[in-house]
């Protein structure tokens, strides 16, 4: 039998597929009539829609309510696609190990095209802690982790993102990229090998961002460590953290090719990512 | 891979759809590239639906086809579905319709356990159907020589791990004359463990109740906790155990998956 090359085009799916992405992007469970709303559909058409995501385990109903957030599988699917990053299972042992003895957090931030996706977070022992969720994705130049990635690729490339920023037309909240502030981190990424950025309104944490680079010196991707003011004064805490970053770095560097996300040779401008709905969902600067 | 629903529905849900969905569902755990070929027998479709389901989910970007291959792989822009602020599903809620699954199969009682140190402790639990079923003891806590959640996980755990426990917990503790309180005994049980893949019951602990017990690991292949089905000594005897083994593990290797995707407690 001939496979056909056609997808399903149905509307019916299409249907389905767009009300997961509203409800699992959502900071609030969805009724009904706000789903059908936002899709522009009468309300029985979404019913339908709902009824499948329910049925297949991609929505469930919020406790005893009728509104519906994301189902398990929803989120089984981001942790595989983690899973294709062999970098976070690679540096997981390392990173816990810095969190937990030196205190202090370390997240995993890994390059996607002009992107950068949380791949893993330590908190030390922190047992109240700011959200930061395995498979969030940012704009190169938003937060510290994603900034250190875009300062440590060097100044062609920022002015290749800056360029890219203005055509993407990005939707949501995220101030735009600052060009004098891009470059200033870059060069301090080149003499330093590390940039820092002061407690904001959402964190009482002091952060620094190391880039780290993979098999062939290509910058893959940073570590972003939030310490407490008192310990981001202490000369000989930040000597001791830079040698166990240092560690890091030489694994990843060791591990080469193996460390490589299928995603890592795509040309960034083929990378979609921009057009992230959930961005406006973002409120954090991390 | 499919998991277990709630059967209230049926009209009105579009067939079609939802076998989009389940192509879509099979890449969860998985690492390596899928084709059509492959899915539409584990699937149980035809190649033609499993490669249309494929076109779509790609053209929704959903799924990267991996170069001319004709296979695909979860693509990065599942980040779109990522919300922070959202709590990833709790051990739990991952766990729960596998446990529902099991107690369906045998009709028996399912505990989930985790290891909380030297500990092992009932975290959850669904009761089997009958007048005469195990009870969920929710919260009790066993040293991880005792029981037979107990022992999948100190099987699963690596043979560094194995002998700090029986350092700090020598002499150890008996409940029953089985428990085993010899630290050669110990260590030979769970090779036994190992070998088989599951952990049975000694009458360690209750001596009228018989068991089968699955370790649980987490994304980085640490323990993570242990499944459990359990019930009167009498009915759970070696003809049961040949009936349902095979059934018992098709639904904890899928349990296992999603449970290695998570970080243990």
């Amino acid at each position: 039998m001939a496979v056909s090359d056609t997808a399903i085009t149905n509307s019916s799916t299409r249907h389905v597929i767009e009300a997961m992405m509203l409800i699992a992007q959502s900071p609030h469970p969805l009724g009904l009539s706000e789903i059908a709303d936002a899709m522009d559909l009468p309300q029985s058409t979404a019913h339908r829609a709902l009824m499948t995501l329910e049925e297949s385990g991609f929505a469930k109903r919020e406790g005893h309510s009728a509104k519906l957030v994301a189902g398990e599988v929803v989120h089984h699917l981001i942790r595989s696609m983690i899973g294709l990053f062999p970098a976070r299972a690679l540096l997981a042992g390392q990173m816990r190990q810095v969190s937990r003895e030196v205190d202090v957090t370390v997240s995993l931030n890994w390059r996607v095209g002009w992107h950068s996706l949380r791949l893993s977070s330590y908190e030390g022992s922190r047992e109240s802690y700011q959200l930061r969720r395995v498979g969030e994705a940012r704009p190169l130049h938003s937060g510290i982790g994603p900034k250190t990635i875009l300062a440590a690729l060097g100044p062609n490339d920022i002015a290749a993102y800056l360029d890219w920023w203005r055509q993407a037309q990005i939707p949501g909240d995220i101030d735009p990229p600052d060009a004098a502030e891009l470059a200033a981190l870059a060069r301090a990424v080149a003499q330093e090998g590390k940039v820092f950025r002061d407690p904001s309104d959402y964190s009482a944490l002091v952060w620094a961002g190391y880039p780290l680079r993979g098999g062939a010196g290509a910058v893959s991707g940073s570590l972003s460590i939030g310490m407490t003011p008192a310990q981001s004064k202490d000369a000989a805490f930040l000597a001791g953290l830079d040698g166990r970053v240092d560690g890091i770095s030489a694994g990843l560097l060791a591990a080469g090719e193996e460390a490589a996300s299928p995603f890592d040779r795509l040309p960034p401008e083929l990378i979609q990512l921009d057009q992230l709905k959930v961005l406006r969902l973002v409120s954090e600067d991390v | 891979m499919t998991s277990p629903r709630q059967d209230n529905y049926g009209k009105g849900i579009n067939k079609a759809t939802q076998r989009v969905l389940m192509v879509f569902e099979s890449f969860v755990g998985q690492t390596t590239p899928l084709g059509a070929s492959e899915l539409s027998r584990r699937l149980d479709m035809s190649r033609n639906m499993v490669h249309r389901a494929l076109v779509t989910l790609a053209e929704e970007g959903l799924l990267h086809k991996v170069g001319e291959t004709g296979r695909y792989l979860l693509s990065y822009n599942l980040a779109r579905l990522q919300n922070t602020a959202v709590a990833p599903p709790d051990y739990r809620t991952i766990a729960k319709p596998y446990l529902e699954e099991l107690r369906d199969l045998t009709g028996e009682t399912v505990q989930l356990s985790i290891r909380s140190g030297d500990v092992q402790v009932i975290l959850d639990g669904v009761e089997g159907h009958g007048a005469v079923v195990l009870r969920v003891k929710l919260g009790r806590a066993l040293p991880l020589h005792v029981s037979v959640a107990s022992r999948a996980i100190l099987a699963s755990m690596d043979d560094a791990d194995v002998d700090a426990y029986l350092s700090r917990n020598t002499p150890l503790r008996g409940f029953t004359d089985k428990t085993l309180t010899a630290v050669e005994a110990v260590r030979k049980e769970v090779r036994a463990i190992r070998e088989r893949g599951y952990a049975t019951s000694l009458g360690d602990f209750n001596p009228s109740t018989a068991a089968l017990g699955f370790a649980l690991q987490d994304v980085h292949g640490h323990p993570h906790g242990a499944v459990v089905i359990g019930g009167p000594v009498e009915r759970l005897s070696e003809d049961w155990i040949v009936t349902n083994l095979s059934g018992i593990q098709g639904i904890v290797s899928r349990l296992r998956q999603v449970s290695a995707l998570y970080e243990a407690l």
